[in-house]
């Protein structure tokens, strides 16, 4: 796969049902490397602004209603997209983890999330 | 349901308190919820547990709680909206690392904010008359308490097929 | 569901269009296509009719089980607003909650009697039917009977200006038919339970043989879905058909059947209540399958979709990969078709469909498979899937009550022995004590960590303490060693945790859940007693429900103590025997029954786990075969406990006797049955000084006798009792 441009500001779509989280993300990202940010409430309406949008990173919950983060990520990857896609949820099981990155995810996250762990998980993907 | 359960739920609640703030949180002397009384304080969310358990996981707090609590992500002007918003979160949060113990067999809704004064009824199971254990959580001299109803499932073996 | 098709390569269509008669088969078809249309019909018809009686039956179940417990809340919220009204406290609570539980009992009653819309378990009303079976509608009348005249009293008081003697005589009544009332109720209940399972069982079986007919029948029609084999077959009769069309004028008439049988398909696969659909060797659903499959999978445009994917996001994983593995087994050539059908793990499932209001909804379904055969190989499988929540639903509640079952059987023959009145009365007295202990637990604490609030904590553990105690000093005083045994392991996890240096909530979790547990081993107990009351009055005396008033309880008390005493001396090898003045303890215990048996109880206890030792032991010290009370032990005990200070060398009896007193303290290095946990004589002081306002003295006379005099203040006007 292909990393993004890291020397550009890059894109974020943060998705997340919870508006304190989606806000928490939004906030710390704008202090760093992400030139535009945009912000989705579930799975649904995270596919409706992708393919216009393009972003480099996608902040994925996995508990939303209509449609959870594990099929997003589904489709996502069948899009064939380039997008670094990070897992940002409270599912503390093992299990979820592994089947979020075998769907395609490139990091998972675990809530109650902080800016340092955030930002720490953040740069572990761009610079890997 | 045993201690052990209930303990989950205890230490992920204070947990996230100590993630999050710059405070820590202590667990109150449990009880059972009486069929009569409504726990629930200013705001509350529910979410419905299926798998291996079925039943309710619910968190409810006071207003002043979570208007102190807000400032902690950043926000500086809060709402009703927000202070709905977070109360989810803190359940869907406390449940779902839940999963850490209880394994993914424990699977967990969205959250569903419920008007407190609905709470009594949302909590209280329809069907089984299943104890709802009140586990009360303090913060910063803030009250809330989770609010947990579970039954474990018996592993549903399938009949043979009739031939 | 099962079905019997055959593998289409031998189905009497395919075999019959090989051969020359060329017409057979446009008979056999029209034929078929009656039989389906029939048989949709009648599923249609059996399968309404058991989903009415599933869902009304399980309401109906409910119902009167709401109603056994309603009969007992009732009683209680009168109990409540006759001793508001006696404190002089505001008894509007208890009264809205009388008036409440009252007019619902009554109105659910009504309706199992005459039918009616009575508000439901759920919040929302439903129309019960009245009560059609013989035998429900003797319970109904019965209790309507006792009711009726109870009612009238009730709404006299909820009415408000009954007065305080009117209030006295209703409690009165209340008392002598209540465990009639409830009786009733559970008869009811488990009446309920029995006609659902006869009325399920009569719409089941026709059901289940029809819809084998219909799904062979729709597999006979090859125009429908059967493999290329069976088409050239229908080929070969329609080419017959053209051969014959000048010759043959009825003709016209046959290949309007074979139209009639393709619209019979279609109306089928729109009316019948099952799903059906194809999948071929990729899982992928055909594109005609029964309209019905929609609404059991919530989804629309099935067709075209992969079954094993739709199923995955319903499934468990572990489910899911069976599931995968056992459609992998369906398409495979080298399996005989009756092994794999053998072994579909599919028959009743659970899946999980989000809610979009929030949470799951879950349903069971169960699939069936047929393979449909193409040059010997499997092209295609059959599947007809249904919704049976409500069946599964109704035999899970039935095989949970069997489980619940042998589990009572336990304590069922731990009670046999014990009075009618007296299992009444423990019932009672735990029900008050479980209330005492959520009452301290929900006192939330919300204090900061203090030495206060450490203490704070500890009391109120002491507290819980003393109730566990009175629970197991009754439930010894009866025989009951189930409750016996459970309540020694909730003052066994009470003891460790006294034994902590520092408490916090966490402590309490053990607390909190071993109460739950008491509480359902107390539910177990009233429901098992009614039946046991059930399992007397058929057999030789039928003792109306109001007869133990006429013996006097002090009497049964005095009986119990003396049992008592000998079952304690005999576990403990000691000797002993207790005197009672039967006119004293019935003048005493006069308005102050559980006092006074509590109390004694736990004086009995004492006397002779601590007061006595046994004969070998004094026989060896060399001491006289007499009993009497260890000073210099109870002195040590309390040096150690900080109770004395440690620079008071002799400390007079009195002060030695204040200590026996305190919570927690004991002579005993290790708890048994009957000693060592210190609480025994807590409870008596609180009891007896703290609650009733009386007061304690002890004398003794070392080696000789402890004398404990129990002072009561007189009751400020006659009790109910």
């Amino acid at each position: 796969m292909t990393r993004p441009d890291t020397s550009r500001p890059m894109k974020l779509l943060v998705v997340d049902d919870s508006t304190v989280v989606r806000r928490v993300v939004e906030r710390n990202m704008k202090r760093s490397r992400f030139g535009e940010i945009r912000l989705a409430c579930n799975g649904r309406e995270a596919l409706a602004v992708f393919d216009q949008f393009q972003p480099d990173v996608v902040t994925l919950d996995i508990t939303m209603p209509e449609m959870d983060g594990l099929t997003t990520v589904e489709i996502l990857r069948q899009k064939k997209t380039s997008a670094i896609i990070l897992i940002i949820s409270a599912l503390a099981d093992r299990s979820t983890a592994v089947e979020a990155l075998k769907r395609g995810a490139h990091g998972f996250l675990l809530k109650p999330i902080t800016p340092e762990s955030l930002h720490l998980a953040i740069e572990d993907l761009l610079n890997n | 349901m045993e201690e052990k359960i209930l303990k989950i739920f205890a230490d992920s609640t204070t947990r996230y308190f100590a993630t999050v703030s710059d405070g820590s949180a202590r667990l109150g002397t449990p009880y059972l919820r009486d069929e009569t009384e409504n726990p629930a304080l200013d705001y509350a969310a529910v979410i419905g547990i299926s798998g291996h358990y079925r039943g309710r996981v619910c968190y409810t707090a006071t207003r002043e709680q979570l208007h102190a609590l807000l400032p902690q992500f950043g926000e500086t002007e809060c709402d009703e909206s927000l202070y709905a918003d977070l109360v989810g979160e803190i359940t869907n949060t406390i449940s779902g690392n839940a999963r850490e113990s209880l394994g993914a067999g424990f699977m967990i809704s969205p959250p569903v904010l419920i008007p407190a004064s609905a709470a009594a009824g949302a909590i209280a199971d329809a069907g089984a008359p299943l104890p709802c254990y009140v586990l009360p959580v303090t913060w910063k001299e803030h009250r809330s308490r989770v609010l947990v109803t579970l039954q474990p499932q018996p592993v549903h073996k399938p009949a043979p097929d009739a031939t | 569901m099962s079905t019997k098709a055959s593998p289409a390569d031998s189905s009497p269509a395919a075999d019959a269009a090989r051969r020359p008669r060329r017409l057979l088969p446009l008979l056999v078809y029209s034929l078929l296509a009656l039989v389906v249309a029939g048989s949709a019909l009648g599923i249609a018809h059996f399968t309404r009719r058991l989903e009415e009686a599933t869902t009304e039956n399980n309401k109906r179940i409910n119902l009167a089980g709401r109603q056994r417990a309603l009969s007992q809340r009732m009683t209680k919220a009168l109990l409540a607003y006759e001793r508001d009204l006696r404190a002089g406290a505001d008894p509007a609570a208890a009264l809205a909650e009388l008036q409440k539980i009252s007019g619902l009992f009554h109105v659910v009653l009504r309706g199992f009697e005459t039918g009616g819309s009575v508000p439901g378990a759920d919040g929302k009303d439903f129309d019960m039917p009245a009560a059609q079976d013989p035998e429900e509608q003797r319970v109904i009348r019965e209790a309507l009977s006792l009711w009726l005249p109870l009612q009238e009293r009730l709404s006299d008081i909820v009415q408000g200006g009954a007065a305080p003697e009117a209030v006295a005589t209703t409690v009165e009544a209340f008392r002598a038919r209540n465990v009639a009332i409830f009786d009733f109720m559970n008869e009811l209940t488990n009446r309920t339970e029995f006609t659902a399972r006869a009325q399920i069982a009569a719409a089941a079986n026709p059901r289940t043989a029809l819809i084998s007919v219909a799904v062979l029948a729709v597999f006979l029609i090859p125009g429908f879905h059967l493999g290329d084999r069976a088409r050239r077959a229908r080929l070969r009769a329609e080419k017959a058909l053209h051969q014959l069309e000048s010759a043959h004028s009825a003709l016209s008439t046959q290949s309007t059947a074979l139209a009639a049988a393709k619209a019979e398909t279609d109306r089928i696969m729109d009316t019948v209540q099952e799903g059906l659909l194809l999948i071929d060797s990729k899982f992928i659903i055909g594109p005609s399958h029964s309209r019905e499959l929609a609404a059991i999978f919530r989804q629309e445009h099935l067709a075209g979709m992969n079954l094993l994917h739709l199923l995955q996001r319903l499934l468990s994983e572990k489910m899911f990969n069976t599931t995968r593995d056992y459609f992998d087994l369906l398409f495979d050539n080298e399996q005989r078709e009756r092994s794999v059908l053998k072994v579909n793990p599919l028959v009743d499932i659970e899946v999980s469909f989000p809610d979009p209001a929030g949470g799951f909804i879950h349903r069971y379904l169960g699939f069936s498979f047929r393979r449909i055969l193409e040059e010997g190989r499997v092209s295609r499988v059959f599947v007809a899937v249904r919704d049976i929540t409500a069946q599964i639903e109704l035999e899970k509640r039935l095989r949970e009550a069997e489980r619940v079952k042998e589990r009572q059987l336990e304590i069922l023959l731990g009670i046999m022995h014990v009075d009618q009145d007296e299992l009444v009365h423990f019932a009672e007295i735990v029900e008050q004590e479980l209330d005492a202990i959520n009452q301290s637990l929900r006192a939330e604490d919300f204090a900061v960590a203090s030495p206060e609030q450490q203490e704070k904590l500890r009391a109120r553990l002491n507290q819980v303490f003393r109730s566990v105690h009175n629970i197991k000093g009754n439930a010894v005083y009866l025989r009951l060693d189930y409750f016996q045994k459970a309540a020694e392991a909730f003052e066994t996890r009470l003891s460790e945790l006294l034994a902590r240096p520092k408490l916090g909530g966490e402590d309490f979790l053990a607390i909190v859940v071993a109460q739950a547990g008491l509480r359902a081993d107390l539910g177990d107990l009233i429901e098992l007693r009614s039946k046991l009351v059930g399992m007397r009055s058929a057999g030789s005396s039928p003792a109306p429900a109001d007869a133990g008033a006429a013996s006097p309880a002090s009497s049964a008390l005095a009986d119990g103590l003396r049992q008592l005493a000998r079952d304690i001396a005999d576990d403990l090898g000691k000797p002993a025997e207790i005197q009672l003045d039967d006119y004293a303890l019935h003048v005493v215990a006069h308005g102050r029954q559980e006092l006074v048996r509590d109390t004694l109880i736990q004086l009995v206890r004492n006397a002779i786990a601590h007061g006595v030792e046994p004969p070998a032991e004094r026989a060896a010290s060399g001491k006289p075969p007499v009993a009497r009370l260890d000073l210099e032990r109870i002195r040590h005990r309390a040096l150690s406990a900080g109770l004395l200070p440690a620079d008071a060398p002799e400390p007079a009896p009195a002060e030695l006797a204040r200590c026996i007193f305190a919570p927690g303290f004991s002579t005993r290095d290790q708890a048994d049955a009957h000693s060592g946990r210190g609480q025994g004589m807590d409870i008596v002081k609180t009891r007896v000084v703290d609650e009733a306002g009386g007061r304690i003295e002890v004398r003794s006379a070392p080696g000789r006798f402890c004398e404990f005099a129990l002072y009561l203040p007189e009751i400020p006007e006659p009790a109910l009792v």
